[in-house]
């Protein structure tokens, strides 16, 4: 089981971390289309690579987020209530972001498979594909919901488990 | 039941669930799909709800966020936060509350490099604190002053709470951004000018300082922070001169950054990794916060509660003044509970038409809306940055000392909120004079 958790945390944390290597090279590519353009010419299909590039940027970490519990969150109404009522309230989030979440990737799935069936694309001086772009967005979501339906165990263990649960810091 | 009855009741259930440690992202997310499939059907809503996803992350003008992130934490692990405190310093040390007014220079100056002020209240407090505790400065001044100063990179460009305004409320990143420098340095004067006279009525707050400087000390430090200043003219005069759009911007600045972060020998692997996760940290952070403000805004567009506002204000003959204190108020509100991108994304989409209808320009508003922000980081129970500073200090300074040392401060930032009202030139002018069309 820990060891399990162990590799979840390496696979959150490698995701988060394409995600932030795309950020690296969106900055080179937006520079370098931005200064060619005014200079000598534009960078072929810059613009609608660095649109699609947004997408791991964003969906990838979202696991990796919701591992360390990063997602704002207001804790000022309830700070007051016992550790274990808030350990329920906690887990009952999570699974509020399991039913939605769980519904958005699926939506995304289904869009990502009819963009892959027609290949979409996006006519620029060169085609940039986005169909592969599309898978990324329920493969982010869904790792999200994994980790939320671990959290939602977590939460209700701590809620109603027999040992005494701790104060977390947040 | 009319259908602005059930967005009503939509944003009451949204609030109820925020209150309740839902994160606002899932709760804006579920409120508004829930809204929308009871408006407009199952078909329709999910046929949305894909595209959605899609279409409110790709967005060209979206890349500034990521990118002016990238830039702040480069800029933050380069050392550039010591760099302009100790430069400050030199220069400013010898007047009457030097070392405080320094750290307002220095803070105000990496704010030009960074788009948020939380990894400046650290970096910043852990040099500059310790300082002054050390030359007898009042415990609350010391941290006071970097509580308040912190704050200016909210308001001083790159700033990702601006482009996030700019965002949802469909204005020019470019413009938002310019209209900030102006106000952003008026902050910064204020502060200074306030503790300025302060430590001349009472010098006790802050000892002259023993050591001597010289003229040659002081030019010498330049070199430490040329690099800045080329940073700042690149991204401020590229948006200016309209030779760039604000993602371009960004990614230069971020590569100029980057640059410094290798110059001063700071790249290596750990801090570049640090640097990558705690960009796409932030950025699917702020990303999911945009995502499931949008499902829940169309869900709001739907039922028609910001017509009804909009149409309750005119007929109620509300005037500009009065709908500006509602929002004043309502926001220093907020802001005891709320971070600042939430805050903007709950009430901006209500707002909107409301504004419009009054012709108030958004420009302006915006700055307006970052100042209040800005002085939400750090207003009594949950100031961001106030937390921040105490986190840094450890147990030298109790916590209510670091909250008393802010009244001084946060009075000052009213003042200046208050000039930025009636004196809507001061935001406007160099948006207005702007070469390019941003």
């Amino acid at each position: 089981m820990k060891r399990a958790n162990q590799r979840l945390e390496v696979l959150a944390e490698w995701m988060a971390l394409i995600g932030g290597f795309v950020v690296f090279l969106l900055m080179f590519m937006v520079a370098i289309d931005a200064i060619g353009r005014k200079l000598w010419t534009a960078l072929p299909g810059a613009l609608e690579f660095s649109e699609a590039l947004m997408v791991p940027a964003v969906f990838l970490p979202l696991m990796f987020i919701q591992m360390k519990r990063e997602h704002v969150f207001v804790s000022a109404a309830t700070t007051q209530l016992p550790i274990r009522k808030q350990a329920l309230l906690d887990g009952i989030a999570a699974l509020v972001g399991v039913v939605v979440f769980g519904l958005l990737t699926w939506l995304a799935l289904d869009k990502a498979y009819q963009a892959w069936v027609v290949g979409e694309y996006r006519v620029a001086l060169i085609s940039v594909p986005i169909w592969p772009f599309r898978w990324l967005i329920p493969l982010g979501t869904g790792l999200m919901v994994f980790q939320l339906l671990l959290t939602a165990i977590e939460e209700f263990q701590r809620a109603f488990g027999d040992e005494e649960p701790s104060g977390r810091v947040i | 039941m009319e259908s602005y009855h059930y967005g009503l009741l939509g944003f009451l259930i949204l609030l109820g669930l925020i209150a309740v440690r839902i994160p606002i992202a899932f709760a804006l997310a579920l409120v508004g799909l829930g809204g929308m499939l009871w408006l407009s059907g199952p078909d329709a809503t999910f046929a949305l709800m894909a595209s959605q996803m899609y279409s409110s992350v790709a967005n060209n003008t979206l890349t500034a966020v990521p990118l002016f992130l990238l830039m702040g934490y480069f800029a933050y692990h380069a050392g550039l936060t010591r760099a302009c405190f100790d430069t400050a310093r030199l220069w400013l040390a010898r007047l009457p509350g030097g070392l405080a007014i320094a750290t307002v220079a220095g803070c105000a100056l990496f704010g030009a490099c960074a788009g948020s002020g939380v990894a400046a209240a650290g970096a910043m407090g852990r040099v500059s604190i310790p300082e002054m505790l050390r030359y007898g400065y009042d415990r609350k001044l010391a941290t006071g002053s970097v509580a308040a100063a912190a704050t200016l990179a909210v308001l001083i460009p790159p700033s990702i709470v601006m482009v996030v305004y700019a965002i949802l409320t469909e204005v020019s990143i470019g413009r938002l951004l310019m209209a900030g420098y102006l106000p952003g340095v008026l902050s910064a004067l204020v502060l200074m000018a306030m503790i300025w006279v302060r430590v001349k009525r009472d010098p006790k707050l802050a000892p002259d300082v023993p050591f001597e400087i010289t003229w040659s000390q002081r030019i010498a430090s330049l070199k430490d922070v040329w690099g800045i200043t080329i940073l700042i003219l690149l991204v401020l005069g590229g948006i200016y001169s309209g030779f760039v759009t604000a993602s371009e911007a960004a990614a230069i600045g971020a590569i100029g950054a980057f640059v410094l972060m290798i110059a001063a020998k700071q790249l290596n692997r750990a801090t570049f990794k640090d640097s990558m996760l705690e960009t796409a940290r932030t950025t699917g952070m702020i990303f999911l916060l945009l995502v499931g403000a949008s499902i829940f805004t169309g869900f709001m567009a739907i039922s028609g509660v910001p017509q009804k506002l909009a149409e309750i204000i005119v007929e109620g003959k509300l005037s500009v003044g009065m709908v500006l204190l509602i929002v004043c108020i309502a926001y220093v509100f907020l802001g005891m509970f709320l971070d600042s991108i939430s805050m903007m994304l709950l009430t901006l989409p209500v707002l909107l038409p409301v504004l419009k209808q009054l012709d108030i320009n958004l420009i302006w508003f915006g700055i307006i809306v970052v100042k209040l922000v800005e002085i939400g980081c750090i207003t009594p129970p949950f100031g961001i940055t106030v937390y921040v500073v105490k986190g840094v200090v450890g147990n030298t300074v109790p916590l209510e000392d670091v909250f008393r040392g802010i009244w001084w401060f946060l009075a000052m930032e009213i003042l200046t909120l208050l000039i930025l009202i009636f004196f809507p030139q001061i935001s406007l002018i160099l948006p207005d004079t702007m070469l390019g069309k941003g």
